[in-house]
């Protein structure tokens, strides 16, 4: 618990001397092919505005850490452009590159201190003596780990080698920060407060960060936007909450955040509105992701938060966009419990917020499910 | 039914739970092996170095009294260090090729590396004779090309013996050292030249180091053998050539002196193991 209560930052003159602010990074149409000509990364373009956090997401295999590789130069693009603070840099060897990256197993330097390690890249760089002990020190201040700098890597906790990897990453102050599943190896309780570490720190050094996970909570919480990757290529971009509420594919809906979908049959479509008919005969009018044409094969996207539950004995009994079902599960969450529903034709997950008011509910409770029509997300199936 | 397999099942647990014990009975046939035929033998060889022909110092006063035998001792001493950076020297290159070598080549070329365990040494120092004498391969070639008018003398010198050395110890160097290379974290390399350092300095500052003890395991092997070489200096070398090994040799077949030749054997081993002591000391301090 020592860990977690020395990590908060507490600004240890990072901003004393000329400190370059991380700069903007371009990729344009960044290709990436593999030897047997299938692409590993295929005409990727994004942007990441100077100081701020981009999160590639997306499963293993999408190429995200392969997109990563090029910007710190360890792969080269077959083409496309990769440009920092305005400089194309895509064929610029790494060590030339100033762009700090921590590795998914730190890379720390077994035969060397922890001091060594971190003052490797200003050594490289040709600093002084003096300059490197007190940026070395600063480093490790910042990390909250002043105390360990004589020690071998072998020497520290996971916790502990991941944040002088992190020191090593930024002592140099790099134009830009790669972070590829730094979090990985660590315990849930520890990555939540190195988490909010990393926001902290991009915050006071004014970080330009690309991040890479498949963990997508992991990328909520940090990023100011979210590239989400599939085979190759990014299938949206843009901040967490505009992805998470208006998700441009099921793939993406299904990638972030938990979902619901309902299958089903377009009746009408009609004024940005559509009415789909369920396999029971029951009808849902939900919001299009795209133009539809009635009789077209559709999945409904409800998120968990917006599914309403009320017990079926009341008022409310026929109408549109109710469902009625029998509570299977009752999984208790904290501040929340999720409730797993059977319908006639489908299972739903609900996730009721605990407040005062609301209604608990048992296992085979016969219950009826209420959800307004802007939070049911119809979306073509391909 | 359901004792009877529970009682079943710990019957078959049960040897493992002493197993350390029992492990240490397996290593029981070679240390027997080698009390026989390696620790007795070098007892008495001790024990003949001080006892014969008459008990006390006299075959060490001998050694010492006259240089030539510490003179040879040096000169063994000189070409293992020079056989021993002459593998490293050219095996070095070859295990980093094996780590970056794409599998099937590396396979191939550990395979190649293999090939001349198949023949033994005495057969592959004559091999080398065959090459290099007057009317040798290389002589013959030579004159064909018009290079030289007469035949050269490449045997015996102290060069030749060197580099046949190199030549027959190079596979003892490159195992281990491919072992040692192959466990070195690429994204080691990776971020070092992430870090601002050139190719050059990624090699200095990070892999050079991270592969000492590697080097330093093969080396140890090489300069061990070295050390008590025996064919290869006694066929191809000169008169100056004479190795430790040679002396002792000659004096159990030659001057039948038992105990001077277990005096000088007792100098061999003694030398060898400073020599490892050495090297090993040497290797703890670039582990860190």
């Amino acid at each position: 618990m020592d860990m977690t209560s020395d990590m908060r930052v507490t600004g240890a003159g990072v901003h004393a001397g000329p400190a370059p602010h991380g700069a903007s990074l371009v990729l344009e149409q960044v290709s990436r092919f593999y030897p047997d000509g299938t692409h590993a990364v295929r005409a990727l373009s994004l942007s990441v505005p100077a100081g701020r956090i981009l999160t590639l997401l997306g499963p293993s295999g999408s190429g995200k850490t392969t997109t990563l590789k090029m910007i710190a130069g360890f792969d080269r693009p077959d083409s496309g452009s990769i440009t920092l603070a305005g400089r194309d840099i895509s064929r610029i060897p790494p060590h030339a590159r100033n762009i700090g990256m921590v590795f998914q197993n730190y890379a720390l330097f077994p035969h060397m201190t922890v001091f060594d390690n971190v003052a490797f890249p200003l050594r490289m760089r040709g600093r002084s003596r003096r300059e490197i002990d007190s940026a070395v020190q600063e480093a490790l201040a910042l990390v909250h780990l002043e105390g360990v700098a004589a020690r071998l890597p072998r020497q520290l906790s996971g916790g502990q080698q991941q944040r002088v990897a992190l020191a090593r990453a930024i002592v140099f102050r790099p134009q830009l920060l790669l972070m590829d599943e730094p979090l990985g190896a660590l315990d849930r309780q520890l990555r939540k407060s190195v988490q909010s570490e990393i926001k902290r720190l991009q915050r006071q050094l004014d970080l330009t960060i690309v991040y890479v996970t498949h963990d997508q909570e992991e990328a909520m919480f940090l990023s100011d936007e979210i590239a989400i990757v599939q085979a190759g290529r990014i299938v949206q971009c843009g901040p967490p909450g505009v992805l998470y509420d208006a998700p441009g594919s099921l793939f993406v809906a299904g990638f972030l955040g938990e979902s619901n979908f309902l299958g089903g049959i377009v009746a009408e479509a009609a004024h940005g509105q559509v009415l789909v008919t369920l396999p029971g005969g029951r009808q849902v009018r939900g919001r299009p992701s795209a133009p539809m044409l009635a009789g077209q094969a559709v999945s409904i996207l409800i998120r968990p938060e917006k599914l309403h539950v009320h017990a079926a004995s009341g008022s409310i009994g026929q109408g549109a966009n109710l469902l009625h079902g029998r509570i299977d599960l009752v999984n208790f969450l904290g501040g929340a419990i999720e409730y797993e529903i059977d319908l006639d034709s489908a299972r739903l997950t609900a996730r009721v917020y605990l407040r005062a008011s609301a209604a608990a509910f048992g296992i085979g409770d016969p219950v009826v499910l209420h959800m307004a029509p802007e939070d049911c997300l119809v979306f073509a199936v391909p | 039914m359901m004792d009877a397999a529970l009682a079943g099942d710990t019957a078959r647990l049960a040897p493992f739970h002493n197993r350390r014990a029992g492990a240490g009975l397996l290593a029981l046939p070679l240390v027997v092996l080698l009390a026989v035929i390696y620790v007795c033998p070098v007892g008495a060889l001790l024990a003949d170095s001080f006892t014969d022909p008459v008990a006390g110092l006299q075959q060490y006063r001998r050694l010492i009294d006259h240089p030539v035998y510490l003179e040879v001792l040096a000169r063994t001493l000189r070409l293992a260090c020079v056989v021993t950076l002459g593998t490293a020297f050219f095996g070095f290159p070859v295990a980093y090729y094996l780590t970056i070598a794409r599998p099937a080549v590396a396979r191939i070329a550990l395979g190649l590396l293999f090939v001349p365990f198949w023949a033994s040494t005495v057969v592959r120092t004559y091999a080398l004779m065959v090459i290099l004498g007057r009317t040798g391969v290389l002589n013959g070639a030579l004159l064909w090309a018009g290079f030289i008018k007469q035949p050269e003398q490449f045997l015996f010198h102290t060069a030749t013996v060197q580099l046949a050395m190199v030549q027959i110890l190079l596979p003892f160097f490159v195992l281990p050292v491919y072992a040692a290379l192959r466990n070195i974290d690429g994204s080691l390399l990776q971020a070092a030249g992430g870090l601002g350092a050139p190719p050059w300095q990624v090699f200095r500052r990070v892999y050079l180091p991270l592969s000492l003890p590697g080097l330093f395991a093969g080396a140890l092997i090489v300069f061990v053998f070295c050390f008590g070489f025996f064919i290869t200096p006694t066929l191809l070398g000169g008169r100056r050539d004479v190795t430790i090994a040679m002396l002792i040799m000659a004096q159990f077949e030659g001057q039948l002196d038992w105990g001077f030749g277990a005096a000088l054997s007792t100098l061999l081993l003694a030398c060898t193991l400073a020599g490892v002591l050495v090297m090993l000391r040497l290797a703890g301090k670039f582990r860190g």
